[in-house]
């Protein structure tokens, strides 16, 4: 059993007698309340995903699981596949499983997979990745509201950012993973 | 540095004007509409009891040497209720609070901003009025530069009046598919928790299970609504220092403010009932010792002010910092601070 606080985004877990990925986990303190951590959990049978609050000093029980370096190849529709840096073997994971993360993909990046009794369920991206900027339109006026002076961006594997208005195409810049958010120039 | 960033970021820096700019409004507003500025301590002899609060605890040192323990406060509500009592009607205090023990991320700094106020002859539903009134002025395009529909984090907000109202019950009806009234007991409570097959802990208290069916499946739907929202009417168990419904006894006047899913304010028509009062703070004495929390004593002074007779009031706090984020369109804390805990202990 471990404390529920130490769960985050890869942690699987074993409730109901269920096995759950945590796609989300955050810490709650409602006024005048006590402390929570607030989960979205997906069911790696059924696909389906619930919300699940605990109470900060309860445990869960975190099953073990396998965690290989591998190179991130291609998508066809819905599975993404992936190869072991060290044994060349191929897995698929389903995208669904993949949410938030699929869209930081690019060929060849090198990624995380974590395998529960020798099934593939996700993988976790490195914290900052480097792309090239496909599309942006010049230094256009950009959205200010609230200040933050950004405009759209392509990057390389079509996934959309929001960067500086300086950024121009075929720049490259880092982007924090955990959050989609420009970090900096490479 | 934070201090590198505010130099060469024109975004990070327009973010700390856009603070200041807001304060100020948020002044104005006051003065206008005859409230008082008062400044009750930060550093105290008796700490708010709120149970499920860490609070920072520092000494005190006279100069012959005597030491008292000192603690900072979290509200400054004891103070404010004093001078309720001293015969001041409409007060308002702007300033800092501190929390121990808490995450240093998304919307929580263990020193933060808050704003509260009172007001005589007021209720809860008058402070909804007045909360919708105060905002009109401060997200204003004039003091936001953003229009009346705001974007937070890619959310649309309409600030247009009236803001949404609804009860916890209606809430729970809507969102969780019971009807609360029939879950108010521990027992009752801990069955639907049971059957909707969340955890239960040993010394799970009755609050703490309504929490985890509310955070789980009634907050996040709040929190995806593109208007304000008032939460009000909530389970007597959790009054804290709320006045108890004339007409219902088994709900409490108090109200939540979320917006954009964040928790803004919350608010009570406060208990003047210096011997209900007297009841909870020893009831709160006692949850301390039971959660493993330092034992303090309750603020003996303020039930002596409250004896002498309070004025029917409602009273409301304000987390100043998330509203700066609301407004600014800022996800994190840090962003609209100049210096965070993590800035200054943390490197």
């Amino acid at each position: 059993m471990a404390s529920v606080n130490e769960i985050s985004k890869e942690s699987i877990l074993r409730l109901n007698g269920e096995i759950y990925l945590v796609m989300d986990s955050q810490h709650v303190n409602p006024g005048k309340g006590a402390a929570f951590v607030r989960t979205k959990l997906k069911n790696i049978k059924s696909g389906k995903t619930i919300e699940m609050t605990f109470k900060s000093n309860e445990s869960v029980e975190m099953v073990e699981v396998e965690r290989r370096r591998m190179q991130y190849l291609y998508n066809n529709g819905q599975m993404y596949s992936f190869m072991d840096n060290e044994s060349y073997e191929q897995i698929e994971i389903n995208g669904s499983l993949l949410e938030g993360k699929k869209e930081f993909l690019k060929e060849g990046l090198e990624v995380m997979v974590i395998k529960f009794e020798g099934v593939p369920l996700s993988m976790t991206l490195p914290m900052k990745v480097t792309y090239k900027i496909v599309e942006a339109e010049p230094g256009v006026k950009g959205d200010t509201a609230g200040g933050n002076v950004t405009k759209e961006a392509t990057v390389e594997n079509g996934t959309k950012i929001r960067v500086p208005l300086f950024i121009k195409v075929g720049e490259e810049v880092i982007v924090n993973t955990e959050t989609g958010e420009y970090v900096e120039r490479a | 540095m934070r201090w590198q960033e505010l130099k060469n970021n024109p975004i990070a820096k327009e973010n700390l004007r856009l603070r200041g700019e807001i304060l100020k409004s948020i002044r104005e507003f006051f003065w206008q509409n005859g409230f008082l500025e008062v400044e009750t301590p930060l550093l105290v002899k008796d700490g708010n009891l709120e149970p499920n609060l860490e609070l920072f605890k520092t000494e005190l040192k006279e100069i012959d040497g005597t030491k008292h323990s000192a603690y900072l406060i979290t509200s400054p509500e004891y103070g404010l209720k004093k001078l309720l009592a001293a015969g001041f009607p409409k007060i308002f205090q702007f300033g800092k609070c501190f929390r121990n023990g808490e995450p240093w991320a998304g919307a929580h700094n263990p020193e933060f901003t808050m704003l509260e106020w009172y007001e005589a002859g007021e209720s809860y539903l008058g402070l909804m009025d007045r909360v919708e009134e105060l905002f009109k002025v401060i997200a204003s395009p004039e003091v936001a530069k953003q229009s009346r529909i705001f974007e937070y984090q890619g959310q649309k907000i309409d600030f247009s009046l009236p803001w949404f109202r609804l009860t916890m019950r209606e809430a729970w009806q809507k969102h969780a598919g019971v009807d609360l009234n029939d879950f108010l007991t521990y027992d009752t409570m801990f069955a639907l928790v049971k059957e909707k097959k969340y955890t239960i802990s040993a010394g799970d208290t009755w609050d703490d299970l309504f929490f985890k069916i509310f955070l789980s499946e009634v907050e996040p739907k709040i929190a995806t609504l593109s208007q304000p929202v008032f939460l009000y009417n909530y389970p007597v168990q959790m009054a804290a220092l709320a006045r108890v419904k004339k007409d219902d006894p088994r709900y409490a006047e108090r109200f939540e403010l979320y917006i954009g899913g964040l928790e803004i304010a919350n608010a009570y028509s406060e208990l003047i009932d210096w011997q209900e009062q007297e009841k909870r703070f020893q009831n709160d004495v006692l949850l301390r010792q039971k959660l493993g929390k330092e034992t303090i004593d309750y603020d003996r002074d303020l039930v002596a002010a409250l004896k002498s007779g309070l004025p029917e009031c409602a009273g409301i706090s304000i987390g100043v910092d998330r509203l700066v984020m609301i407004l600014t369109n800022s996800k994190k804390i840090e962003e609209i601070m100049p210096f965070t805990a993590s800035e200054l202990f943390k490197k």
